[in-house]
């Protein structure tokens, strides 16, 4: 600390006015620490300058971001239906509250919450193909470069436009149906049960998000070491050793990031089953995620209850992001 | 015919050793392990690729041919888009170009401002010191963990009372404001020029303005248009959004105009017209990933290794 002091107390406001711009980056603290204005010609007006540049992006997240935020507490408490102001409308008090734990519509809530976790299976099942897919493509060989986009393809698509064709692929009369029967087999409710819906929803994510994961992996490859997998291969270990033991530690960082972003996304699924279930929720709900739940009662014209539903699914996913926080701040300290 | 053969003999003689050589040599295993995943790879690619040859295939093929097991049809027909040319005139003003035109109206100019606005506060952020920079920044992160799903409703309000749900300005607007995770992105590559640069035009005279306009922007110029790409996709393919913000029929954009085309009856016939519609919404997509590829993948691997 001392020498820290002792290195930045000769810095004198004459020396840096003559040009010396160069003592700034001498003290160890510009780098970590809030570093003074410089009263450099240079420097002059940068105060200003940076909140010029900064302001539309302040103004925009006050407006479009900040304001709602507030509605959206606010909401809870009163009996809003979307058209008339907020503050005009009848107070709830607790009964928005009540209603989504315990009340009337808790039953229907806990069960959006379910469906998002079961549509979210997917997951994992897609970061076991991804880390395969991406040892497969990760050799020198012919083709690989078509291989990745071929299977990124999908993940860049319109969603309506790719539920859509999902749709009438798996719907009761269609291709899928009219293929098993063809077979041999029995047609099967592919979005008319509660399992058929499960299963459709996770192979069309499946489909969706593998290419993206799969690339993830292949970047994250390039930092295993090739050595250690050589001096393991000259011990004998088998491939599926050196997989368990070496590479999947190596992309830790790779698969918790993924996991964690993943997670996020899919706790905010609405769109797959929505238009894959015609613009609705399908046999008792099932199609219903927890956005869904909270459009849902936008469409009733019950924003209170919306909003509830709403700051679970916000509170989930700050714990989410707070516990990522933490992990990555312990993997910095270990650095 | 003498000297023809003459010439063929002594070719056939130097090739006898060649195929000797070949069968001692066995077939490396890394080989054999490229036949097999390139073979598995390939398989892969049918099923990601099927959904898409299906719904074209659909389009080309009468209504009453969907509900069987062949996929190439037996009678080829471009019903599906004369029939999705008329619905769409009907039910729309300006039909399916209004649709397309919406679509762009809502995207292009919405993007390049966007770029613009997120490229000056990325440089704030990266090279600039002023007073309360640390903490913005901080707050502006936190911004991107609230899920839409929380502000949505009451944005729908907002929009709503400012008058702007009945056109597309409900989706263009917010957009001038810059996003953050582009300026999260910019501001990394901000980061990698040294100071050097920005200084020696500082010293030459320019304001911060043109310095930044014209030193250090053309450096980023590369990151700037992944961003652009990257952002006209997520705000060409956007559902959500649209859906609660856009209330007039005559500026749906083509997500919704397709999910409208989706919903109207439930009936076999409006198939072949709603895959005509989804062909359309996917081929601006496919044009820009054909044409950028290497760049969207690129981004993909630069948030890998920063991740």
């Amino acid at each position: 600390m001392a020498t820290e002091n002792e290195l930045s107390v000769p810095v004198s406001e004459e020396t840096l006015s003559e040009g010396n711009l160069g003592e700034v980056s001498v003290s160890p603290k510009a780098e970590t620490g809030p570093i003074k204005p410089q009263k450099s010609y240079l420097r002059r007006g940068e105060n200003l300058i940076g909140w010029l540049y900064i302001s539309p992006m302040i103004v925009g997240i006050l407006v479009f971001t900040a304001i709602p935020l507030v509605m959206s507490v606010m909401a809870i408490f009163y009996n809003w239906n979307g058209i008339v102001g907020l503050i005009e409308s009848p107070p709830a008090k607790f009964d928005n509250l009540k209603s989504v734990f315990g009340g009337l519509n808790s039953d229907l809530y806990w069960k959006s919450i379910l469906h998002t976790l079961v549509f979210a299976i997917q997951l994992p099942i897609g970061l076991v193909l991804g880390l395969f897919l991406a040892l497969g493509m990760n050799r020198d060989m012919h083709g690989v470069q078509a291989f990745r986009v071929i299977y990124y393809l999908p993940g860049v698509m319109s969603i309506v436009a790719i539920s859509i064709v999902w749709q009438n692929m798996f719907a009761g009369d269609g291709y899928i149906n009219s293929f098993l029967t063809s077979l041999g087999m029995k047609p099967f409710g592919w979005l008319t049960t509660k399992a058929g819906i499960g299963i459709t929803v996770n192979l069309l994510l499946v489909w969706k998000g593998v290419g993206y994961t799969t690339l993830m992996f292949i970047a994250g490859l390039q930092s295993v070491s090739t050595d250690q997998i050589e001096a393991a291969k000259i011990d004998g270990a088998s491939g599926w050793t050196i997989l368990l033991k070496i590479t999947v530690p190596a992309l830790y960082p790779i698969i918790f990031y993924l996991f964690v972003t993943g997670l996020m996304g899919a706790l905010q699924m609405f769109n797959e089953p929505f238009i894959l279930l015609g613009d609705g929720y399908g046999p008792d709900n099932f199609g219903m995620t927890t956005v869904g739940f909270v459009y849902y009662f936008f469409g009733e014209k019950r924003l209170g209850i919306a909003s509830v539903g709403a700051w679970v699914l916000a509170v989930l996913i700050f714990i989410i992001t707070a516990i990522q926080m933490y992990v990555d701040k312990k993997k910095q300290e270990a650095e | 015919m003498s000297e023809e053969t003459m010439t063929v003999v002594p070719e056939t003689t130097e090739e006898i050793p060649a195929p000797v050589k070949r069968e001692k040599k066995p077939i490396p295993p890394h080989l054999i392990g490229n036949i097999i995943i390139t073979v598995v790879l390939a398989l892969g690619s049918v099923v990601m690729l099927f959904p898409f040859l299906w719904m074209l295939l659909a389009t080309l093929k009468p209504w009453n041919e969907l509900a069987t097991s062949h996929i190439f049809p037996r009678e080829w027909t471009l019903y599906s888009f004369s029939d999705m040319w008329t619905w769409c005139n009907k039910n729309m003003q300006g039909g399916i170009i209004r649709g397309f035109f919406n679509s762009v109206l809502t995207t292009v100019p919405v993007v390049l401002v966007q770029i613009v606005v997120s490229a000056f506060a990325a440089y704030a952020f990266a090279k600039l010191q002023f007073k309360g920079k640390n903490i913005v920044f901080l707050l502006m992160l936190g911004t991107m963990m609230i899920p839409f799903s929380v502000i949505m409703l009451p944005q729908a309000w907002l929009f709503g009372a400012m008058k702007l749900t009945r056109g597309p300005l409900a989706i263009i607007i917010p957009k001038f404001f810059g996003s953050i995770t582009t300026v999260f992105f910019l501001r990394q590559f901000f980061y990698s020029i040294p100071d050097s640069i920005s200084e020696a035009a500082r010293l030459d005279g320019a304001g911060y303005t043109r310095t930044f306009l014209s030193v250090l922007l053309p450096l980023v110029m590369p990151a700037l248009a992944t961003q652009g790409i990257l952002s006209f996709i997520g705000n060409w393919n956007d559902f959500l959004g649209p859906l609660l913000f856009v209330r007039s029929r005559d500026w749906y954009t083509l997500p919704l105009l397709v999910n409208r085309l989706n919903n109207g009856g439930g009936s076999l016939e409006q198939v072949p017209r709603t895959l005509a519609a989804s062909l359309i919404s996917l081929v601006p997509i496919i044009v820009v990933f054909a044409v950028f590829q290497k760049k969207i993948i690129g981004s993909i691997v630069f948030s890998a290794v920063k991740g």
